[in-house]
């Protein structure tokens, strides 16, 4: 692991104006990974639908058949939308999405937009830790093709290793959302990233923070809106208490406000069971 | 064409509990090939199929051969042979499975005496006189072998090489499936039963692959200790969304199920009962496997039918051991309020009438962005006041900045208090911005909200 994040490392630090005074015969040339490249992925790749995303990832697109990992504070930031496009190929190319888990309630009517029938999603509501990674190796074993999102706050490495060996006979897509704390420590998965909201209007935040290939720093961007909500911010009637002077870093903890009088405080944050943060 | 089962080798019969006896794997070999041709028939140990009539049904004797050999391969190891008489071919199935390249029936006279069961019984007179093979015994004198060893032995070899015709007992299917096992021990715990089902449920899709049929129901019964409990027997219905006959599946299920069941007493016996019977047609009968240029699956009939099956299979699972209920697909209605658009149902009930329904629940998607995420119950936001001190907006992890509305939805007040779909909705939904957790939709009550400061409802994330 040490090993091979140093190797990337110092290929990536290396001049990249090298490699061509090194000509190979092309059979040659096609066996030998250099480090500035991505590393074409064993088997095949389904796109990701987002230009920019296609290009940084191996081969240009979502590994079939193997685990990615997607990062997030807490949930509900822009998943849907970093999927979308592939979920959306993947329902017209007859396939099924599987969600283990997840926060809240799907809206299938928002999904429909998405692409996706109502009879190819299916939600296996549980919260035992346990009972979800049965229930995801089991969607990886069925011979169907499919997209397995598994919400998997708690899974420790060994388990993400089972997940990806099991991944590798799946035919389709599997992605475990797991919290940044898990960041720092060591997984089977071959490609994980960070989803992060910048400032509105909200460009979405794609840290590649492993891929088989050089380590890329800068995060790549995303449009986080839906195609929607632009007509809807053009034809609105002006709104009444739009403020114009909220300042562009919120602290995440607002001040207690008294509304009703001196000393009614309220709860600045709503109740902790319903934000779903990750623990 | 004669297959002989091989019984499995005395460790594993030891091993399993539900060590098979030799008829019954006949017979259940036999029911199997019903599906190939009517004219089955147990001859000895073995079992014997007419095929004449099937080879141009099937594509030719190689292709019947095959299917054959894979489906009696799958119940149990088999030696085969094929001849123009059913004791022909038994006694070269017997002789180590003989596919000489001789005309039919130079290939019978080198078979040693023990191949043909009547001869076998003469085997120690008929070596004295030199006889070590059959082909040294049609070499004797007719008269004085019928005189000295009585009629069966030449009997047999005539039939055998096809100048007396054979009467043969065809094999049929029982109309009902139903069977009973006498357990070798007790059995004190349900998942263990499953095991024990293991060889009935066998047994119960060979029946069912002879009449190309799938099973969508069926009913283990067990029998406890007579001395011990007062409650005899209890029992448990497995149901299926889609027929299916492939015995590893019906155990996966059968396990499942059995795994939420305590057993009252110890059992002693079992017995395993097909209730819903359905047409089922066989899938190996493409003649070109739908595999597309990158081997992958193609929307071609043939694996969409395998993918629908191994879709429905996985709910089946699924829902067997987290509950049915936890294994939700979605219904849509056409409704303004979020909460009635859709309902989140069995997905198992949902496969069942799906194939009736498809077309009723066509709803086409909302004109407008709806939220991907919902939360299980509007959740009530707070007040904050901004820096400025004259402005109140509802936060949520933060101040929220309103972008678009009011999108005005009300309706449900038509139906009685008290009813299914009794939510009065009526409320003023927004686009609202949050620096931390994104685009949000957030609505305020228009009627008397719960929480008296505020009328501002957070409902939907999207994501």
């Amino acid at each position: 692991m040490m090993l091979y994040i140093n190797t990337v490392f110092m290929m990536s630090e290396a001049p990249s104006s090298t490699p061509d005074t090194l000509a190979l015969p092309s059979h040659l040339a096609a066996a030998v990974w250099r480090g500035q490249h991505t590393v074409m992925p064993p088997s095949r790749i389904w796109c990701s639908g987002h230009a920019a995303l296609d290009a940084e990832l191996p081969g240009g697109g979502w590994p079939w058949g193997s685990l990615t990992e997607v990062l997030q504070a807490q949930a509900g930031l822009g998943e849907w939308r970093l999927l979308g496009p592939a979920l959306r190929a993947m329902a017209a190319a007859g396939g099924r999405v599987v969600l283990v888990g997840p926060p809240w309630v799907p809206c299938m009517p928002a999904l429909q937009s998405l692409g996706l029938a109502p009879d190819q999603l299916v939600w296996v509501a549980t919260d035992d830790m346990a009972q979800r990674l049965w229930a995801t190796e089991q969607a990886l074993k069925a011979p169907c093709q499919s997209a397995v999102l598994a919400w998997l706050p708690q899974a420790r490495a060994p388990q993400i290793r089972r997940l990806h060996a099991h991944a590798a006979q799946h035919a389709g897509l599997l992605f475990a959302f797991r919290p940044v704390s898990a960041a720092a420590q060591p997984s089977a998965a071959p490609l994980r990233l960070t989803l992060e909201l910048a400032e509105a209007p909200h460009p979405l935040l794609v840290h590649l923070i492993k891929r088989r290939g050089p380590l890329r720093e800068a995060p790549v961007q995303l449009a986080y809106w839906p195609e929607g909500v632009w007509p809807l911010l053009a034809h609105a009637p002006p709104v009444r208490n739009l403020p114009s002077l909220v300042p562009n870093r919120i602290p995440a903890r607002a001040p207690d406000v008294a509304l009703d009088g001196p000393g009614a405080p309220t709860p600045a944050q709503p109740p902790d069971r319903t934000r779903a943060t990750w623990h | 064409m004669a297959l002989v089962p091989q019984p499995l080798p005395s460790l594993l019969t030891e091993r399993a509990p539900h060590g098979i006896d030799p008829t019954d794997l006949a017979r259940h070999l036999g029911w199997q090939c019903l599906r190939f041709t009517p004219r089955v028939a147990l001859l000895e140990e073995a079992v014997v199929l007419e095929v004449r009539a099937s080879l141009r049904l099937f594509g030719g004797w190689p292709r019947l051969r095959d299917q054959v050999l894979a489906q009696a391969h799958a119940l149990c190891a088999c030696l085969w042979a094929d001849a123009p008489t059913a004791r022909g071919a038994l006694a070269l199935a017997r002789a180590g499975g003989v596919h000489a390249e001789q005309p039919w029936p130079r290939p019978l006279d080198a078979l040693p005496l023990e191949v043909l069961s009547a001869v076998a019984a003469q085997a120690h007179t008929l070596s004295r006189l030199g006889c070590r093979t059959l082909g040294d015994v049609r070499k004797l004198p007719r008269g004085g072998l019928s005189r000295r060893l009585g009629s069966a032995v030449l009997q047999e070899l005539d039939q055998t090489w096809g100048h007396l015709p054979e009467a043969l007992d065809w094999l049929s299917l029982p109309p009902r499936f139903d069977q009973r096992l006498t357990l070798p021990w007790r059995v004190e715990t349900a998942p263990d039963l499953a095991q024990a089902a293991a060889g009935m449920l066998t047994a119960l899709c060979a029946w069912l692959a002879g009449q190309q049929a799938g099973v969508l129901s069926f009913v283990l019964h067990w029998y406890h200790d007579a001395i011990r409990h007062q409650r005899r027997q209890g029992q448990h219905v497995v149901r299926l969304a889609h027929p299916s006959r492939d015995p590893a599946h019906l155990l996966r299920l059968l396990r499942e199920h059995l795994a939420h069941i305590t057993l009252d007493a110890p059992v002693e016996d079992l017995r395993l009962e097909a209730q819903d019977i359905v047409d089922l047609a066989h899938d190996d009968g493409a003649l070109f496997p739908d595999m597309g240029p990158m081997g992958m699956s193609e929307p071609g009939a043939q694996a969409q039918r395998q993918q629908r099956e191994a879709w429905s299979a996985l709910l089946e699972q699924l829902s067997a051991r987290l509950g049915a209920d936890q294994v939700r697909q979605a219904q849509l209605r056409a409704d303004p309020r979020l909460e009635c658009a859709q309902q989140w149902r069995p997905a198992v009930a949902l496969l069942t009438q799906a194939s009736s329904q498809r077309g009723k629940t066509a709803v086409s998607p909302p004109p407008w962005p709806w939220p991907t995420w919902l939360l299980p119950e509007p959740l009530p936001l707070p007040l904050v006041t901004l820096p400025g001190g004259w402005q109140e907006v509802p936060a949520y992890q933060g101040p929220l900045r309103l972008l678009a509305g009011p999108h005005r939805i009300e309706a449900g007040w038509w139906w009685e208090p008290d009813g299914r779909d009794a939510l009065h909705v009526a409320r003023d939904y927004y686009l609202a911005s949050s620096a931390q957790a994104g685009l949000l939709w957030v609505f305020r009550t228009r009627q008397l909200p719960t929480d008296p400061r505020s009328p501002w409802y957070l409902h939907g994330i999207f994501a």
